[in-house]
């Protein structure tokens, strides 16, 4: 499969990309990043970008550096660098765990951390895992940066709140505190296929009862959530058998999943309750 | 793909009705439209443009509104060919009286999809199709504040 035919455009800048961005934004514009899901989607000819503009070249965008209580990641990073990287261990271990889950090696050497977010598909890992560690996406336009929490930038299916000219540049993931407790939980029919369901969860414990509990959920509407009705349920509380599985039931209420030849919407409800009591469970024994 | 839904309108069931059947509004109304023209009663021919973010496909669609009972019942057949795929498929239509100015519309869809964007789109699909039809119904309220503003 080929493409349809597209202008091919390689800013060596930031700045080089934005201004291009901007002037052909209206004329149909993408940008590349690892191009592993725009290409396919394009050899497909389900997109048919006029203009490609490709920001692999852009060396400063290829960063992973902790800048006081956040994790800052440049657009291109690579997710195999992310996988690899002991400052990713140290300081956001959730996120080197999250990106195993991602494709497979081959696809993880391409993909960028930027181009995932942008391309939001619901049931991607990065997403989830930005809103559950509730980072903040840099974006740059022809009037500078600003700065969006990922609950406003995820905006439904393959949609953010990016501009049409501006280049989502870095996402910052806020460290994680020492004594959190954190587990993720997926499940595809494969490893490397689209997940059907994926739970993550955090909790913070203080002399046996929860301090504070995060749990985001992907795969069961049409953006990664934060499950608040089941992080309110066990705030202030023991972990017991029946308090988790209270915990799941909420979870699974807030899902709007849709049925297709994967899954149907009960599955993918049954799939989020018992995941996320899974991923409960597994963040409290490592919470200490 | 079986699709439903419901959506309130804050407005009289007759004047939601005559909205949905003014081919003036659904033109300035339907996500991504670019023509839409009348061909017969009850008849239209439409071009459109439908998708998310980059992944949108244009499709030609012939549109047949049967069963009409004003105020509150309709049925649309929808025809659409387009290059990534095609459309055949039947909607229903109810509109519930809830007040005196208040309306919910309940719909529901059974619709064959298939091409391409049938294959790879299938994950997103329903949820896709689920909110444009909700973009709709958010621009037919607007089209009806306008009428009630002109009033």
């Amino acid at each position: 499969m080929k493409p349809a035919q597209f202008e091919y455009l390689n800013p060596s800048s930031i700045d080089e990309a934005v201004s291009l961005l901007n002037q052909y934004a209206d004329d149909d514009a993408k940008v590349l990043a690892g191009g592993q899901s725009l290409v396919p989607l394009m050899n497909f000819r389900l997109a048919r970008p006029k203009w490609l503009i490709d920001i692999n070249g852009i060396e400063a965008l290829d960063y992973i550096r902790e800048e006081g209580d956040w994790l800052a990641v440049g657009a291109i990073t690579r997710e195999r660098a992310m996988e690899k990287s002991q400052l990713v261990a140290d300081k956001c271990p959730l996120l080197k765990e999250v990106t195993r889950w991602i494709g497979h090696t081959t696809i993880r050497n391409r993909g960028t951390v930027g181009g995932c977010i942008a391309h939001n598909d619901p049931t991607a890992e990065y997403p989830l895992a930005a809103t559950l560690l509730g980072a903040e996406v840099k974006a740059q336009g022809p009037n500078g940066v600003r700065s969006i929490p990922i609950q406003d930038f995820l905006v439904t299916y393959l949609t953010t709140a990016l501009e049409p000219n501006e280049i989502l540049t870095e996402v910052r993931f806020p460290v994680m505190a020492q004594n959190v407790g954190w587990a993720f939980q997926e499940f595809a029919r494969r490893h490397g296929d689209f997940a059907i369901v994926e739970v993550g969860a955090m909790l913070t414990m203080d002399n046996g009862t929860v301090k504070d509990a995060r749990i985001a959920i992907g795969g069961a509407g049409p953006v990664a959530f934060r499950a608040t009705d089941a992080e309110e349920v066990l705030k202030g509380q023991q972990i017991t058998d029946e308090l988790l599985e209270e915990a799941s039931e909420k979870a699974g209420g807030m899902t709007e999943p849709d049925s297709d030849v994967h899954a149907s919407a009960e599955y993918r409800t049954h799939l989020a309750k018992v995941l996320t009591r899974r991923a409960l469970k597994e963040a409290h024994s490592r919470a200490h | 793909m079986k699709l439903d839904g419901s959506y309130s309108f804050d407005a009289p069931r007759q004047l939601v009705w005559d909205t949905l059947q003014d081919p003036e509004a659904l033109k300035k109304c339907i996500p991504g439209v670019e023509t839409f023209e009348q061909t017969g009663p009850d008849e239209y021919a439409a071009k459109m443009k439908i998708g998310v973010a980059s992944i949108k496909g244009a499709y030609s669609a012939k549109i047949k509104a049967f069963d009409k009972q004003e105020p509150s019942h309709y049925k649309l057949g929808i025809d659409a060919n387009g290059t990534p795929g095609f459309v055949r498929g039947e909607g229903t239509f109810d509109l519930v009286e809830d007040g005196p100015s208040k309306t919910t519309i309940n719909w529901s869809a059974d619709a064959q999809v298939g091409g391409l964007v049938a294959g790879v789109g299938q994950r997103m699909l329903g949820g896709v199709a689920k909110m444009t039809v909700g973009q709709l119904w958010k621009a037919i309220e607007g089209q009806i504040k306008e009428k009630q503003g002109a009033a």
